[in-house]
């Protein structure tokens, strides 16, 4: 892709992003129900704040940063909502239309999470700090740790949005694919670390997770924010691999999947 | 109450029949329902191991709390979720004047008419799950908990959507996920604040903590006549709710 078309992407993308934003904000009621949308994390707080008394592998107050770190994380990501959306374009036939414009045709599946994750995680910033205090969370003081927190959350972001986009491509083949399309959810429950840190695992199943697209952006974020483990360099290398082999991978089914698409619907 | 009773049937035949339409995907359908109780049951299988005896909940009663989780994630899949979205698409694409003008109950129509196929395997999943030897007392006041605590999830999700017959663009339907998904633990794991919440403001307790503290005999005869006095009472102001919104329904006309 040359510098201009690059350019012209990014202006569309940041325009479309401004667009559904609007939108978003512009249903307030609607906006107000979906931000208590999300509370999976909340659920696997308390019962593994029970199940960490005592268990010498973490403390409660850990494993509290640690789900509290899983709320702001799932709620930045977009990747399950990625899948459904493009899988409802696809299915509709709406998708059509998005081949023939001039941007890539995965931003007409992209910009509405990206907006809705943006908004919605707002409030976060407010009640996070609320629950930690109420909850008695344990935190990492350790300003190295943090920084390498939020690094790996940006590159495991990537990686595991890459990796959505990948599994939502089989939508191309299937057409009607929502119990596909749900099994991503389900796999990223278990490679996220959202059913458990990895602490708890054996390791087998934890070192599976570290060395997937997904743990990054969410396990290991909340992982290294509660002090549970400290920051290797392994975390940013797996990742990185996984960015560079996951875009290969794209670039080369993304244009052969598109030729399996048939309009249906409208 | 026959008229309606008849015409659900005979719609609910009709989702069987569309739904062999797309075959492959019922059948992936079904085969990631049996994918997903494991994702289900996983976080209490690895905390098992790390759970003690303190307030009771062992690893085979949290089981068995995820057995009667799954039944309610069945009725929410199976008839909620389905007829929620397809109110919502009807209301948008004005559609829904003609189900309002049917000689039968309208509410009964709008929010049951519809089953999910591939979802209803996860009935007998529960069931199995569930599976556990009580005493017929116990297994008599847990069925009454459990039907009620169904209902009450069927009103629950349609009071969470039904504003969006006047307010089109609304989708209350996260409501019934977070009440639901808040229901994968005891109520009485959560902290002070939420336990309180839980327990009173919203009837998230009597989803499956309710239920299962019933079977294992921790709750008295009171307990599934209260659950069955807020299902009564909830669903009585779910009509009442219904009727005066599709009054104020203006229909778009296509």
């Amino acid at each position: 892709m040359s510098d201009m078309a690059f350019g012209h992407t990014l202006r569309g993308a940041r325009a479309w992003l401004r667009l559904e934003a609007k939108a978003t904000a512009a249903f307030r009621a609607q906006l107000l129900v979906s931000l208590l949308g999300w509370v999976v994390p909340l659920a696997f707080m308390a019962l593994w704040n029970t199940a960490a008394e005592g268990s010498g592998v973490m403390t409660p107050g850990q494993t509290t940063s640690y789900y509290l770190a899983q709320l702001v994380a799932t709620n930045l990501a977009i990747g399950t909502s990625l899948i459904y959306g493009l899988g409802y374009l696809v299915y509709t036939g709406e998708f059509a239309r998005h081949l023939v414009m001039p941007y890539p045709s995965v931003l007409a599946a992209a910009a509405q999470p990206a907006a809705h994750s943006l908004i919605r995680s707002l409030p976060l910033v407010v009640i996070v700090p609320l629950l930690g205090w109420a909850m008695k969370a344990e935190f990492t003081t350790d300003p190295v740790a943090v920084v390498a927190a939020v690094a790996l959350f940006a590159v495991g972001l990537a990686a595991a949005t890459l990796a959505a986009v990948l599994w939502a491509l089989a939508v191309l083949w299937f057409t009607k694919s929502d119990g596909v399309l749900s099994l991503f959810v389900g796999v990223n429950w278990v490679l996220a670390g959202f059913i458990a840190p990895s602490q708890f695992l054996p390791d087998w199943l934890a070192w599976t997770m570290r060395l997937s697209p997904l743990w990054a952006a969410q396990g290991g974020f909340g992982e290294l924010l509660s002090g549970a483990v400290a920051p290797a360099w392994w975390m940013f290398a797996v990742n990185l691999a996984w960015i560079v082999v996951l875009s290969v991978l794209l670039r080369w089914l993304w244009p052969r999947a598109l030729t399996r698409f048939e309009a249906v619907g409208q | 109450m026959r008229h309606s009773w008849a015409v659900l049937r005979r719609s609910w035949r009709l989702s069987l029949k569309a739904a062999t339409a797309f075959r492959g995907d019922m059948a992936i359908g079904t085969g990631v329902t049996f994918v997903w109780l494991f994702f289900a049951i996983a976080p209490v299988l690895a905390a098992g191991r790390y759970l003690g005896q303190g307030d009771g909940w062992t690893q085979a009663r949290l089981l068995f709390l995820q057995a009667v989780w799954y039944w309610m994630d069945a009725v929410m899949w199976v008839f909620l979720h389905g007829n929620i979205r397809q109110l919502q698409s009807d209301v948008r694409r004005g559609e829904l004047d003609w189900k309002l003008l049917l000689p039968t109950d309208s509410l009964t129509l709008v929010t049951l008419g519809k089953v999910n196929v591939p979802d209803l395997p996860k009935f007998a999943i529960a069931v199995g799950l569930g599976a556990l030897p009580g005493s017929p007392w116990s297994v008599l006041m847990f069925v009454v908990c459990l039907l009620a605590a169904s209902v009450l999830l069927w009103a629950v999700g349609v009071f969470s959507s039904y504003k969006v017959i006047t307010k089109f663009e609304f989708e209350g339907d996260f409501l019934l996920s977070s009440a639901h998904n808040l229901a994968r633990v005891p109520v009485s794991m959560y902290g002070t604040v939420l336990r309180i919440v839980l327990s009173s403001v919203l009837p998230v307790i009597l989803i499956t903590t309710v239920p299962s503290t019933v079977f294992f005999g921790w709750s008295g005869w009171q307990v599934p006549l209260t659950a069955i006095g807020a299902t009564v009472a909830l669903t009585a102001a779910l009509r009442l709710a219904w009727r005066r919104e599709t009054k104020l329904y203006v229909g778009l006309q296509g």
